[in-house]
């Protein structure tokens, strides 16, 4: 058997004593910062990820799946008692999980969503061991051309999904893409937007863009608020966390719908997690028999969209690793974070370093039981460090910020950049501009530029190489189709407003 | 006749980002433009860069078009500004809470950055806390004195002795 030799093989990888304890590690330092209001999945993992730079490779992957894990676990709690969705991702676990929590059943929705994940992480293993070795074998045969019109539509779709402007969406991608241009031509060796500064020859580091951008710039904007930020004060009795046997039978069809969605979406890049969360949610909706208690607590609704989350989060594995296009942001910034370590990904990881590949995804799933065993007991403690007042927090996270910049490569400048784009990342927030996209086309844009150009050299300069080569032409088509998906509702309400208007001011 | 009374500017977020991305386009344009274009076949290190800002430029210019509304008074104050007005009211005092957010945390981490090496952890560590401080009124100097000592540890345990890296804890 093919399939149990590959996570024989990565679980063999991540079993060892020392790895465990780094992912132990890693999922207790995750949900400890991933739970602080006020800074999302994102900047936890980007704060974290510095300590993981000075580890052993193995040590290393397995302490940022325990992260990931912990990060995107807080991240929730945020979002079902704050409501305070960290990601796209999680915009629909709050929808109903927050209604619940006000009702004062915030303890069922945690310990449900803990549970469902990790039987969605099962799941979606198995699914990963069987479709990464063919699709991997598929990808090998793509040329820069096939690629490059794979990230184009990746990034089409990401963009599409930020709430909000599809158009700023996508400037803000563009933005990123440009971002990455920072530094030395790789081919030239020209630098460019360098401004003179001889530590950006290299490029803009994305962790010191991340924690600018996202973390940075949420305290200054917490701080700003003053007074008005969310607060938590509800006393959560310990007897109330534990789930009814109705919520159980309640959520075994939910999770079941939203992990096979979830599996199956996953594999799209530039979108997966999210998209999933809404058609999970959006099939929840259909199927139950009263959809009118749906935003109003349901426990399906925190379930399905959840199941379908880490599903797709497991499986968005198979576009990040074996194409080297990570599912959305989060992945983007393990793909970037697996990328200093050496790993680069592609269709030849899952090929030459096995090891590397089924060690990642056996740890994914140990993080995912380390969190389990780790946060049924330990749900009260999290809610409650909810209650910690701002005041006293952000002080600590500005620390943590500073040492983490400082450390990646022992210089002050590096903090500076990460000062700057704090700034930048409020004025992001204040202008309501989502930065999720800007942060995977920085991400891609090394890659997306080396692709055009050799698909370039090979076609003679002709352009039409991405639309003569079927595959290529096919991804063309499908972020064409994303981007009509989301016009098109749009666009007919506007010329209805005309007509209407017509009608009004035409008399 | 019909009431339009000229172009008003139905969502101001939209309107600045739309500025902004213009601006940002035709700055990274100017910088572009100075670098080799090369060839179709064979890009120099500008190709890239100029075909991004063309269309970073061009997203900025559609941003402000949506943004604009050339319909008549009544009818933008009944749509767009209505919804922005709930969360665009801000005050002078507003703006002064964030100027002083902004530049307290930003000073914090300069000045951190800036002494690191020469006073050791623990003291660019308090530094870094007291700066901040200012930042939020509600903190009292026994606060920070106390969050200050406990960061100044937990630095020195995390990245001093955790993870080994060469930082002097003294100066």
């Amino acid at each position: 058997m093919e399939l149990l030799d590959h996570l024989a093989l990565g679980f063999g990888v991540a079993l060892s004593p020392s790895t465990l304890m780094y992912c132990l590690i890693g999922v207790t330092f995750g949900t400890f910062i991933g739970v602080l209001p006020g800074i999302g999945p994102l900047a936890t993992i980007g704060l974290l990820l510095p300590i993981t730079f000075h580890l052993p490779p193995t040590e290393a992957i397995v302490m940022l799946a325990g992260i990931y894990y912990g990060a995107m676990y807080g991240g929730s709690t945020t979002a079902i008692l704050l409501n305070l969705p960290g990601t796209a991702a999680s915009v629909m676990v709050a929808l109903d999980g927050h209604p619940m929590a006000k009702q004062g059943r915030a303890g069922p929705a945690l310990v449900m969503t803990t549970i469902v994940s990790f039987v969605a992480a099962c799941f979606a293993i198995v699914v990963i061991a069987a479709f990464a070795p063919p699709l991997a074998r598929f990808a090998v045969r793509f040329t820069s051309a096939e690629y490059f019109s794979l990230m184009v539509m990746g990034l089409i779709a990401a963009s599409v999904l930020v709430s909000g402007s599809l158009v700023k969406g996508l400037a803000m991608t563009v933005l990123g893409l440009l971002l990455g241009m920072v530094g030395q031509d790789v081919t030239t060796g020209t630098p460019r937007f360098t401004f003179g500064t001889f530590q950006l020859y290299d490029g803009l580091h994305f962790v010191i863009v991340i924690i600018g951008v996202f973390g940075l710039a949420e305290v200054i904007n917490n701080l700003a608020l003053g007074d008005r930020r969310q607060h938590f004060t509800q006393k959560v009795p310990w007897r109330d966390l534990i789930p009814t046997r109705k919520d159980l039978r309640d959520s075994v069809g939910p999770t079941i719908r939203g992990t096979g969605l979830g599996a199956a979406l996953g594999i799209l890049p530039g979108a997966g997690p999210a998209i999933s969360t809404f058609a999970a949610y959006a099939v929840e909706k259909r199927v139950s028999k009263d959809p009118s208690k749906f935003g109003k607590g349901a426990i399906q609704g925190v379930t399905a969209p959840e199941a379908a989350n880490n599903a797709a989060a497991q499986t968005s594995f198979i576009p990040t690793l074996s194409l080297g296009i990570p599912g959305d942001a989060t992945m983007a910034l393990m793909l970037g974070a697996m990328m200093i370590h050496g790993l680069v990904p592609g269709p030849q990881i899952v090929q030459n370093h096995p090891e590397f590949f089924w060690g990642l995804v056996a740890s994914f799933w140990i993080g995912n039981l380390l969190l389990l065993i780790l946060n049924l007991p330990l749900v009260g403690i999290w809610i409650r460090m909810l209650s910690i007042p701002y005041r006293w927090m952000f002080p600590a996270i500005l620390t943590f910020i500073g040492l983490g910049m400082y450390s990646l490569h022992m210089e002050g400048f590096d903090v500076f950049l990460a000062a700057g784009f704090g700034l930048v990342g409020y004025v992001f927030i204040k202008l309501r501009c989502e930065a999720a996209p800007l942060l995977l086309g920085l991400i891609l844009s090394p890659l997306v530029e080396q692709n055009l150009r050799r698909a370039m050299l090979v076609s003679r300069g002709d352009p039409n190489i991405f639309i003569e080569r079927p595959i290529s032409l096919a991804f063309l088509i499908l972020g064409v189709g994303f981007l009509l998906a989301v016009l098109a509702p749009g666009l007919a309400r506007t010329f209805r407003k005309w007509s209407r208007e017509d009608a009004r001011t035409g008399r | 006749m019909a009431n339009i009374q000229g172009i008003w500017i139905k969502n101001r977020a939209d309107f600045l980002s739309g500025l902004l991305f213009t601006g940002l386009g035709l700055l990274g344009l100017f910088l572009a433009l100075q670098y080799d274009m090369g060839t179709a076949r064979r890009m120099g290190p500008g190709f890239f860069p100029v075909i991004l800002c063309a269309i970073l430029v061009a997203l900025g210019v559609m941003t402000i078009f949506i943004s604009l509304s050339l319909r008549s008074k009544d009818a933008a104050d009944d749509e767009g500004s209505s919804r922005d007005a709930a969360d665009d009211t801000r005050g002078l005092s507003d703006v002064v809470a964030a100027l002083r957010a902004s530049f307290f945390v930003v000073a914090a981490l300069i000045v951190f950055a800036l002494s690191l090496r020469r006073v050791g952890l623990v003291l660019a560590v308090t530094a870094l806390v007291f700066i901040a401080s200012f930042a939020d009124r509600s903190l009292s100097w026994l606060e920070t004195a106390l969050i200050a000592a406990f960061m100044s540890f937990v630095a020195v345990a995390v990245f001093r002795w955790g993870i080994g890296l060469p930082f002097q804890v003294w100066p």
